[in-house]
């Protein structure tokens, strides 16, 4: 199992910090869906993909903000470990475009699923870049629930 | 393969086959990716047998013959190298991406979907091979949808869904 090495171009910060590669690519589920623990469907607006019937299927912060609240989630302040809850981190680039989403595991460090690659184990700023071009942006929104 | 030799104000398509790549799928393309302008009453068909692909019918053995096409002489070789590159740029760019939306307005994604039917056996083809999402490409292109709202999010039923599409054409 090994980061794509396109990715080694487009995610520097990940390359440059600590990280771990914790599956196979599988484009069976995305990073929407892990970051809701689930690894069987692809959450997507497109008609292709699973979403929940009353939140518009338009890629935007606002709509996945409403799947999330349907999940249980409610938005909080940062990204500090609380024992009492599971946080999602939101990321965007600058112009506002929803980018991705991980989940912080009980230890604190983040899981995501890069898209139909890989799963990673990483640290929150691993995926951010603050460049206009940036892959992903930044962790601009941080939500919590009790653990499921 | 598909050549072209020019007769007078007319235009000869052979379609024929090759190694590695059938002659229903050549003659398919020809005639729905606008080789061939099947709506001008000049145009004349020899149809040995039929394959009909969205709704239109291609000879699968035969002569297609037509008048000249405004569309540039392109051969399946070039077309498939060229969507090798755009295809390839495009999965090395998107793969960390979670939404097909955004995977989709990539220029090299558009580029592909600007190919029209020609493109549709090589789509089917990488997506049988390497995945990808292309099923917005294949449903802008063809107008068809083989996918239920039942599937949505089964990405390995939505994959069969358009292969099994694509094998009842004989694209695949």
């Amino acid at each position: 199992m090994s980061l794509p090495f396109s990715l080694h171009w487009q995610l520097p910060n990940l390359i440059a910090g600590e990280f771990e590669v914790a599956s196979q690519a599988t484009k069976q589920y995305n990073c929407v869906a892990w970051a809701l623990g689930d690894d069987t469907k692809w959450w997507d607006t497109e008609p292709e993909g699973h979403w929940p019937p009353n939140v518009p299927r338009e890629w935007t912060l606002a709509n996945l903000m409403k799947v999330l609240e349907l999940q249980g989630f409610e938005r909080c302040d940062n990204a500090d470990l609380e024992e009492a809850f599971e946080k999602i981190a939101v990321y965007t680039r600058q112009d506002g475009t929803l980018t991705h989403v991980a989940r912080q595991r009980p230890n604190g460090v983040w899981t995501s699923k890069l898209g139909e690659s890989v799963d990673i184990e990483h640290q929150l700023h691993g995926l951010e870049d603050a460049s206009p071009g940036a892959y992903y942006g930044a962790a601009t929104v941080f939500l919590r629930r009790p653990p499921p | 393969m598909i050549d072209r030799e020019p007769r007078g104000t007319d235009t000869k398509f052979d379609v024929g086959s090759r190694a590695g790549e059938t002659d229903t799928t050549a003659a398919a393309v020809a005639v729905v990716s606008g080789y061939l302008d099947v709506q001008r009453p000049d145009t004349v068909f020899r149809i040995v047998s039929h394959l009909t692909v969205g709704g239109l019918s291609a000879s699968r053995w035969g002569m297609l013959e037509a008048t000249a096409s405004t569309e540039p002489i392109r051969t399946l070789d070039n077309i498939a190298t060229e969507f090798k590159r755009l295809a390839d740029k495009w999965r090395e760019d998107t793969e960390g991406y979670s939404s097909m939306t955004i995977m989709a307005a990539h220029d090299n994604y558009l580029a592909i979907v600007k190919m029209g039917w020609l493109a549709v056996p090589l789509i089917l083809r990488e997506l049988r091979d390497s995945g990808g999402s292309w099923y917005k490409a294949l449903r802008v292109i063809t107008g068809e949808n083989p996918v239920t709202p039942e599937m949505a999010g089964d990405i390995s039923r939505i994959d069969e869904a358009w292969l099994n599409w694509g094998r009842a054409l004989r694209l695949i």
